[in-house]
């Protein structure tokens, strides 16, 4: 007889197998609530962060003026010695 | 599952994954299926996806083992065992074969379906299925199947 043709026969008994059942609901539902959990955690922290980064760019807009008057202390020192001269 | 694994505690695992999937996946369920082949799709996604994982700890039960199907009648050979060894066989294919003849050979899913639950198309499934019966039968070959089936004839 032909290997696969033995083959066939035997996947032909192989079907005739009883699978066996399991019961995993409260399995599934204990993983199911933990990972919604997380999703909303995220999403909590998703919300923290954008608020975040809104308010960031408000404050940098406006001390952004501020920032630019900003001039080294150290300046002082140079500043008159650009007129002096050296001969 | 048990298609996948004949390990229980491994099969309840990946029943458990489907089912969580299937959940988290039901927004992208547009109905235009039986709810059935929409849970299979997951079901051999699952599956190819833990062979691929599998594949990293390959270890095969050889033939030898099954010293229960060296009998001459075909009704003494319990179902389940010859689902082993057929489990046994297939696996020494590589994965994308081997999911393809475990499904025709277990479920007897044609060429179509199995393009359908995999996104591959028809021509390829074929060509696939052609090239894994080849290796399966230089493999059941090599280990002497047909001896070992004594009550095929």
């Amino acid at each position: 007889m032909d290997t696969l043709k033995a083959i066939e026969k035997l996947a032909q008994r192989a079907r005739e197998e009883k699978i066996p059942t399991c019961d995993v609901a409260d399995r599934i539902s204990q993983q199911i609530g933990a990972e919604e959990e997380g999703t909303f955690g995220f999403i909590v922290f998703d919300l923290f962060a954008s608020l975040s980064a809104l308010v960031a760019s408000v404050v940098g807009y406006f001390s952004l003026s501020v920032l630019k008057s900003l001039t080294s202390p150290l300046m002082q020192f140079f500043a008159p010695l650009q007129e002096v001269r050296l001969w | 599952m048990w298609r996948f694994s004949r390990d229980p505690v491994i099969c309840e695992e990946l029943v458990q994954e489907v089912f969580v999937e299937a959940y988290f996946s039901l927004k992208s369920y547009r109905a235009q299926a039986p709810f059935l082949h929409w849970l299979r799709k997951i079901g051999t996604r699952v599956g190819y996806r833990f062979w691929k994982e599998q594949a990293k700890t390959k270890s095969h039960m050889p033939l030898t083992d099954f010293d229960v199907i060296e009998t001459k009648d075909a009704d003494a050979v319990d179902s389940s065992v010859a689902a082993e060894i057929l489990h046994s066989l297939l696996g020494r294919l590589p994965r994308a074969d081997r999911l393809v003849l475990t499904l025709m050979y277990f479920e007897q899913c044609s060429t179509r379906e199995i393009a359908a639950r995999m996104g591959w198309s028809r021509a390829m499934v074929k060509m696939r299925a052609l090239r894994a019966r080849k290796k399966l039968k230089t493999i059941a070959e090599r280990e002497n199947l047909l001896e070992k089936l004594g009550w095929i004839r």
